[in-house]
């Protein structure tokens, strides 16, 4: 939940899958994303192929030869931020599930206004008022390194360093909220 | 079958390792070398607008129809670009038929995100009547022959094909309710901006190649695409997934981005007066 984004993401797996999605040193992973209005668009499409590719990076998926990981994620409400939200769900619903992964991995949003102003976690009005609009999601070792970038709108690549720059600060946060999430949990899983 | 051949067929990954120890490329390309286009427009006939793209080996060819629609409620003077791109079977081993798989969709995504971000066409442009009549252009995009390097092949099509779009003038007479639409009297789309993307695929920490070919990017661990516009700005950066990567990793490529858009802007204009003429 960011702002007034909400998505809600599950993890079925590692488990059976059709014979024609079978491979033989590594796990299929299956994304399916369902927007909060209307029906599932190439746009939701096109998210879907972003974020399992992002997901594959982070997943040890050859531990899992000849099974399937099933990541469906529904967007409850959107203000904006759908790719980054959705990304965030999936990343803890991973954890939540056990799935072996060798990075967590954070998205953030930003935008940039006409002025020059970096806006991280815009909402929708400010989106459709700014130059460009990037969303980044990174790895969380120590450099922070870019699993991956879309950028729409015009500016300078001055302008998009700057971006990146402050995104990769505001994902410290967002990793920062996986350990204590996930603290919390298995703390009330000892104590009970 | 040669030794070579043997080794390529056996063991791909150690023979394209061996080349990338020399800094080269199977095709004796250097990493930082792209591909030689050619481009020729107005291939279908007809359509209002056409262009086919040779990268290489991978052809793609661009076909726009025009069409009148009415436009949303929300949008009253705003007509449509609808851009579609089909990968076919004949194109190669990987696509199967049925519908668009997730790499076509992702294609027909980032044109659609690409024209959209660089405002290459204003849609008011596209409107005739306000609430009534907008021009509505399906730019379909196919490939012919994939050897890697989609994006940019799509992106050049299209925009070629653009540049050669000439529509039908259109009139409409309020009294009568009647449109007339000359076919003899046509003009030309106004495009405002001519972006030009550049792919490269990461092999490593620290290899990058540019232009990958259907085998680098087998190879690779993932493609970045760099949209750029003539005045150097960014358009659209598409990284979905793939290897991680330092966070300066653009620096290096976008020279050789900028590089590229002058080169191909002047290929597509000069592929355009060629037709003219």
């Amino acid at each position: 939940m960011r702002g007034l984004n909400v998505a809600l993401a599950s993890v079925n797996g590692p488990g059976d899958v059709k014979v024609s999605n079978r491979l033989y040193n590594r796990s299929h992973l299956e994304v399916c994303y369902s927007p909060s209005t209307g029906h599932s668009m190439i746009r939701e499409r096109a998210l879907e192929s972003v974020i399992m590719r992002t997901v594959e990076q982070a997943i040890l998926v050859h531990l899992h030869p000849r099974t399937a990981i099933n990541i469906t994620i529904q967007e409850m409400q959107s203000d904006g931020l759908a790719l980054s939200a959705s990304v965030n769900a999936a990343c803890m619903a991973l954890l939540d599930a056990g799935i072996q992964m060798k990075t967590t991995f954070a998205a953030v949003t930003c935008c940039i206004t006409p002025s020059g102003t970096v806006i991280i976690d815009p909402t929708e009005a400010e989106i459709q008022e700014s130059v460009a609009e990037a969303t980044f999601v990174f790895e969380s070792s120590g450099e922070a390194s870019v699993l991956t970038a879309h950028q729409d709108g015009r500016l300078s690549y001055e302008d998009f360093k700057k971006c990146l720059h402050h995104c990769q600060v505001a994902s410290k946060d967002v990793f920062a909220f996986y350990r204590r999430m996930t603290e919390k949990k298995y703390q009330n899983e000892i104590e009970s | 079958m040669t030794s070579l051949q043997v080794w390529r067929t056996f063991e791909p990954d150690s023979y394209y390792k061996t080349f990338l120890e020399h800094s080269k490329r199977p095709d004796s390309r250097n990493l930082s070398s792209f591909r030689p286009i050619n481009i020729k427009v107005g291939t279908v006939t007809t359509a209002e607008g056409s262009a086919t793209v040779r990268l290489g080996h991978t052809t793609v060819m661009c076909g726009i129809k025009a069409e009148i629609a009415t436009p949303t409620l929300r949008h009253p003077d705003e007509g449509f670009v609808v851009p579609n791109v089909e990968l076919y079977p004949c194109c190669s081993p990987m696509f199967k038929a049925g519908p668009p798989g997730e790499r076509a969709i992702g294609l027909s995504q980032f044109l659609k995100n690409v024209i959209t971000s660089a405002e290459v066409l204003l849609p008011s442009d596209l409107c005739i009547v306000p609430n009534k009549f907008a021009w509505c252009l399906y730019c379909d995009v196919v490939c012919l022959n994939y050897d890697g390097n989609l994006y940019d092949a799509s992106l050049i099509a299209l925009m070629a094909a653009l540049q050669n779009v000439l529509l039908p003038e259109v009139s409409y007479d309020e009294e009568s309710e009647r449109t007339t639409v000359s076919p003899e009297k046509t003009l030309p789309l106004k495009l405002k901006r001519k972006p030009v993307s550049s792919t490269f695929t990461m092999y490593s920490e620290s290899i990058q190649l540019v232009d990958p070919t259907a085998e680098d990017e087998e190879q690779g661990g993932g493609e970045v695409t760099l949209v750029l516009l003539e005045d150097g700005s960014l358009c659209t950066i598409h990284k979905p997934g793939g290897h991680s990567i330092a966070s300066n990793f653009l620096d290096k490529f976008i020279d050789l981005a900028r590089k590229r858009v002058t080169l191909v802007n002047s290929a597509i204009h000069k592929a355009v007066a060629e037709r003219k003429v």
